[in-house]
């Protein structure tokens, strides 16, 4: 198994990701340059303007400036989705190590825990421990990667359950390394492949969590925005303000279809046959 | 934008006929040609979002609830819309004693209730002795308080004595709707919270339960016994609970329901817009209603309360030893927050210019309302910012942000979750305050826990939340230092002049002597501002156009459903499918 | 022959049982299959021990008891008298250069993910690491060039050299060579063999060899085992196996080899 592929042959699920996942980005990128106006700023007297040459994407009920919005909230979304998604696949990763490579009751007692927390509907619990909790974004990360890991690690468990018998690790073993060296030197770039297949995917499940939670109001806190709070406030009238929901939606949409089409073709070029 | 809401503003005003007299009350008048012939016959559809919790006048507190109980039961007199004078109900008349210590009622001898059993005497005792048994805990039980007794002379007289001479000796009299003696008088106080009669109420109203399906619908008919004769004027009312906003509004527009209350002013604006121009038949209806929204300062500091009562002093000593708040316990700073605030664009951006300003304690609604009283501080971020440097708050480091001492000037604005406009009103605060250097965190929590904070423990800086005003005027509750420990007094005001005038308005010999009070109180409260008035808010409601002499003021919607009809030929479907 | 038996022995194995579960049904309920039954043997230092029968006998399992691979039931590895058994997971791992293994799969002898340099980096100081990687590979007969490939890059015989490399590279006594040649070419094959013969010559090393390969056997061994159902049916140096074997089981061997 080989992280970068061998074979560069056409993957147009990959192409197709990349190209929206890309556009998405430069929009987040390079949005303040459409337009100067502070995010935050408010203007009581032009409150839910629609779209207009002043403000392209109209104004919301503060008359805050949605285009200004959608771009930080945009970059909030993505910062809280990629750093969990970092958090969820390191813990994961390191339990699915260890759990697997030591086998026996720690892997039973490991493995049971994770069918557990599997169990609870993630946004359900997540809503609730945001919801008890003072709502940050640093706990909001927290709690996105602590309920996101499992999957993960059962992957990696698995990925190394087939690893660790093979002859190249009994070798290392008997020329008497450490057990972490030989996990993390010998037995981790081995299964990185399937964690990254599946960590792209978790990105986009983690951009729609944290979408649901702002939209409930539990997620990012005003003043700041994230791409769900601002689907949340054109809730009261979907019609008569389509300017604040349609566009936060569509952007929701296309990121997290872009993130499963990077996610589809990095399994087909990797010809990871084990996930799914 | 500020001119389009202006015009909608003027809009209603014309098409409603709303003056704003003196008092800035507002007044409606569309009642129905008085030389039409009325027409019996029709039914009402009234949406509701939630579910009445019990149909027990009791124990009732939704609106929903408390408009169904006032189809179904009467009280012995109805205040009018003048809030001074009464409307006789179950009595037919009353006289005051000359000493001023007793009121003489004599009921009508022709009640029934809805069981047929004769309304007597007996139920008008009856009803005293539940509204003051600390097991019911009935919610208007502060109104008896004055009352020493309530004896029957005989089957149709009822003497209510009184304790001390007060103005509202015959409004404390009338509180409350009468009960039937004969169902209740079997039942325990303790069973009676969970009792039968909650969801199969017997009274003397216009109209009678007929059946309550759950989450669905429930069903009133016209009470043929009702003691006014020839009302009510319609057939049935139908309640149905549609808890999603957008599938009420809906069904509205439908024709499905006739009658939906408390409408987002955004929504509003849009039947407002349809019924000027002629494309709906859906009435809107707007008048100044009971609620205003405020932001409450915390004036003590919460740990050294804290302190206090972990120390177990006494609670006059708690009273005056407690430390100021670091922030707000000084006059001049919550000024500048009033100040720095400007409240007319915050009304006007969270209720779609369906609402009034208010600078002071006492409700525009109120014969007592004296908007000359109030101290008024006009929004003057300038003038904040001198006051605010006079206290010692400057921005000495260069970071944007006022502090003294090195300490900032930082705090938590809560409100309740799930209030969109509590938490629109919060995110304005918050960017507002920005522009002055202050940083404020709103903060959304669930109304128990919100409430736990606010009220025993008076652990939190800032809170914006709103309350809904009795037809009298009393602050006593919020302001009062006898109420320091109360639920409703979470601000720590504290105030030797408050509690001085507040005696005297209450026991002024009449109500010009009391006026002058209540302009002092005004004046004073406006002055050291334990509240940030923002608003006072307008209710939206919309009905069916077929629907004559809705009577609607500052009193509510529901002040005369005995009278009110559909001409014949307005009527439809739903109207006709009705035989007794 | 007779000298080496005067020595102290390197390894010696007694009564040696190792059994594997199998159905594996979350961990409560196993069921367990005898791979080695009763197997005692003593290698002498500089000597080449060879256990020699047909796949799935428990040869294998063997070498892995040796290693700590696989639990062991019950018997004892002592190793210069040290019974590895009885050693703490640390003191073992110390102990565990001494001992190398050459496995047969030598496309999953090497981390895909690693130069070749960088194998050498796992066990060489780093002072020595340059020189002793060259005289390594030259010991092998690998040129210097391929110390930047990655082991894909390599051929089957370069990898089987690589890896004989590294298990020199930690001065071991005792190699393991389970069938170290029997998936290569001919040619390769006889490459390794005579490669294994003059390491063992200059680097004074001991064999164990496990293999169902005669020819090899043939040329390396001094003393067989036949092993058959996880147990040896008899242990006899070479020459005297060849001549007079004992069982028809290591006659129907013999005469494999004989035939080629």
């Amino acid at each position: 198994m080989k992280i970068l592929p061998q074979k560069t042959q056409t993957n147009q699920s990959m192409t197709s990701g990349c190209i929206t996942i890309g556009l998405v980005f430069i929009f987040l990128l390079l949005g303040p340059l459409l337009t100067p106006i502070n995010h935050t700023s408010q203007n009581l007297s032009a409150s839910l303007q629609p779209p207009s040459s002043s403000h392209w994407m109209g104004t919301d009920y503060y008359g805050r400036d949605v285009l200004a919005r959608l771009v930080f909230g945009g970059r909030i979304t993505w910062i809280i989705a990629i750093a969990s998604t970092f958090m969820a696949v390191n813990i994961g990763t390191i339990i699915g190590l260890f759990s697997a490579y030591q086998g026996g009751w720690i892997d039973l007692i490991v493995m049971r825990l994770v069918d557990v927390m599997l169990a609870f509907p993630k946004l359900f619990v997540v809503l609730l421990i945001v919801g008890l909790g003072a709502s940050s974004t640093s706990l909001l990360i927290w709690v996105l990667a602590l309920f996101s890991w499992m999957e993960i690690a059962r992957i990696v468990r698995s990925e190394v359950m087939s690893q660790k018998n093979r002859t190249y690790i009994k070798s290392v073993r008997a020329l008497g390394l450490r057990t972490p060296r030989i996990v993390f030197i010998h037995i981790l770039p081995n299964v990185l492949g399937p964690v990254i297949v599946s960590s792209v995917l978790l990105i986009s499940t983690i951009i729609l969590v944290e979408s649901s939670l702002s939209f409930l109001g539990l997620g990012v806190q005003a003043p700041s925005a994230s791409w769900g709070s601002i689907l949340n406030d054109g809730r009261i009238d979907p019609l008569g303000t389509w300017w604040l929901s349609v566009p936060a939606g569509l952007l929701i949409l296309t990121t997290v279809i872009g993130f499963n089409l990077i996610g589809n073709g990095l399994h087909k070029q990797l010809d990871l046959k084990k996930i799914v | 934008m500020i001119l389009q809401i202006c015009l909608l503003c003027l809009n209603i005003f014309s098409l409603f006929s709303c003056q704003k007299n003196h008092h800035g009350q507002f007044e409606h008048s569309d009642l129905y040609p008085k030389n039409q012939q009325i027409q019996d016959g029709g039914t009402l559809v009234i949406g509701i979002r939630a579910e009445p919790e019990s149909i027990n006048p009791l124990f009732a507190l939704s609106q929903s609830s408390r408009n169904i109980i006032r189809l179904v039961f009467s009280r012995l007199a109805d205040i009018n819309e003048d809030l001074k004078g009464f409307t006789p109900r179950l009595a037919k008349s009353w006289e005051i004693s000359t000493d001023n210590s007793q009121i003489t009622f004599h009921l009508r001898t022709n009640v029934h209730w809805q069981d047929g059993t004769p309304f007597t005497s007996k139920d008008v005792v009856f009803t005293y002795q539940m509204h003051i048994n600390p097991v019911v805990a009935w919610d208007g039980m502060a109104y008896k308080q004055n009352i020493s007794s309530v004896e029957a002379f005989n089957d149709s007289t009822v003497v209510f004595s009184f304790y001390e001479n007060h103005r509202s000796m015959l409004s404390d009299a009338v509180e409350g709707y009468i009960l039937p003696a004969h169902i209740l008088q079997n039942i325990s106080p303790q069973n009676l919270f969970t009792s039968d009669f909650n969801r199969h109420p017997i009274g003397t109203g216009p109209f009678q339960l007929n059946s309550w399906i759950d989450m669905q619908t429930i069903t009133l008919l016209k009470n043929k016994r009702f003691y006014e004769s020839g009302k009510p004027h319609l057939d049935q009312i139908i309640f149905r609970i549609i808890p999603d906003n957008f599938n009420l509004l809906n069904q509205l527009k439908a024709g499905e329901v006739d009658l939906v209350e408390s409408i987002y002013p955004k929504d509003f604006q849009a039947i407002i817009q349809n019924w000027n121009h002629g494309h709906s038949d859906i009435r809107p209806i707007s008048y100044l209603g009971r609620r205003y929204d405020f932001i409450g300062w915390n004036m003590i500091d919460p740990e050294s309360y804290r302190n206090s009562i972990d120390r177990g002093e006494s609670q006059d000593a708690i009273k005056y030893n407690i430390q100021p708040n670091r922030l707000f316990g000084s006059q001049k700073v919550r000024a500048a927050l009033t100040m720095a605030l400007d409240r007319e664009a915050i009304m006007n951006t969270v209720n779609f210019g369906m609402a009034v300003p208010m600078n002071g304690p006492v409700s525009p609604i109120l014969p007592s309302y004296n908007e000359a009283a109030n101290i008024v501080w006009e929004y003057n971020p300038q003038k904040a910012l001198k006051f605010l440097a006079e206290q010692g708050w400057t921005d000495s480091d260069g970071d944007n942000i006022l502090d003294k001492n090195g300490i900032p000037f930082k705090f938590e604005i809560l409100t309740e979750s799930g209030n969109l406009l509590w938490e629109q009103v919060a995110t304005i605060v918050q960017a507002q305050l920005a522009d002055i250097g202050i940083q404020v965190t709103p903060r959304f929590l669930e109304p128990a826990l919100l409430y736990g904070k606010l009220l025993p423990a008076k652990d939190f800086d800032a809170v914006i939340i709103g309350w809904s005003v009795g037809l009298t005027p009393d602050f006593s509750p919020l302001f009062h230092s006898s109420t320091f420990y109360t639920p409703f007094h979470f601000t720590g005001y504290y105030s030797r002049e408050y509690d001085r005038l507040d005696e005297l308005a209450k026991t002024a010999a009449n109500d010009d002597m009391a006026q002058k009070y209540y302009d002092k109180i005004a004046q004073l409260l406006s002055n050291d501002l334990p509240y940030t008035w923002l608003y006072y808010r307008m209710e939206c409601s919309a009905v069916h156009g077929r629907f004559k002499d809705i009577i609607y003021d500052r009193r509510g919607l529901y002040n005369n459903p005995e009278d009110w009809w559909i001409p014949l030929d307005e009527r439809q479907y739903i109207d006709k499918v009705f035989k007794k | 022959m007779n000298s080496s038996r005067q020595k102290q022995p390197i390894l010696e194995v007694n009564n040696l049982h190792v059994e594997y579960p199998v159905n594996f049904r979350g961990g409560f309920r196993r069921q367990k299959k005898q791979a080695v039954n009763g197997v005692s043997f003593t290698i002498f230092p500089g000597e080449c021990f060879t256990i020699v029968g047909e796949s799935g006998c428990g040869k294998s399992s063997i070498i892995d008891a040796i290693l700590g691979f696989v639990k062991i039931k019950t018997g004892t590895v002592l190793f210069e008298k040290q019974d590895l058994t009885k050693l703490t997971p640390k003191n073992f791992r110390k102990l565990r250069p001494k001992i190398q293994p050459v496995f047969q799969d030598y496309n999953q002898a090497l981390n895909p993910h690693q130069r070749i340099e960088d194998i050498f980096r796992e066990t060489l100081p780093k002072h020595l690491l340059e020189s002793q990687t060259d005289q390594l590979l030259s010991s092998v007969g690998l040129s210097k060039e391929i110390i930047r490939c990655f082991p894909h890059q390599l051929s089957g015989g370069q990898k089987q050299r690589v890896v004989l490399a590294r298990a020199l590279s930690v001065n071991p006594a005792l190699l393991l060579l389970d069938e170290p040649v029997t998936s290569l070419d001919m040619s390769v094959f006889v490459q390794i063999v005579e490669l294994l013969i003059s390491l063992r010559k200059t680097r004074n090393l001991t064999f164990l060899l496990v293999s169902h390969n005669l020819s090899i056997v043939h040329l390396l061994a001094d003393r067989v085992a036949i092993m058959k159902n996880g147990q040896f049916l008899e242990q006899q140096p070479l020459t005297t196996l060849l001549r007079n074997p004992k069982h028809d089981y290591t006659k129907n061997f013999i005469n494999q080899i004989t035939q080629l």
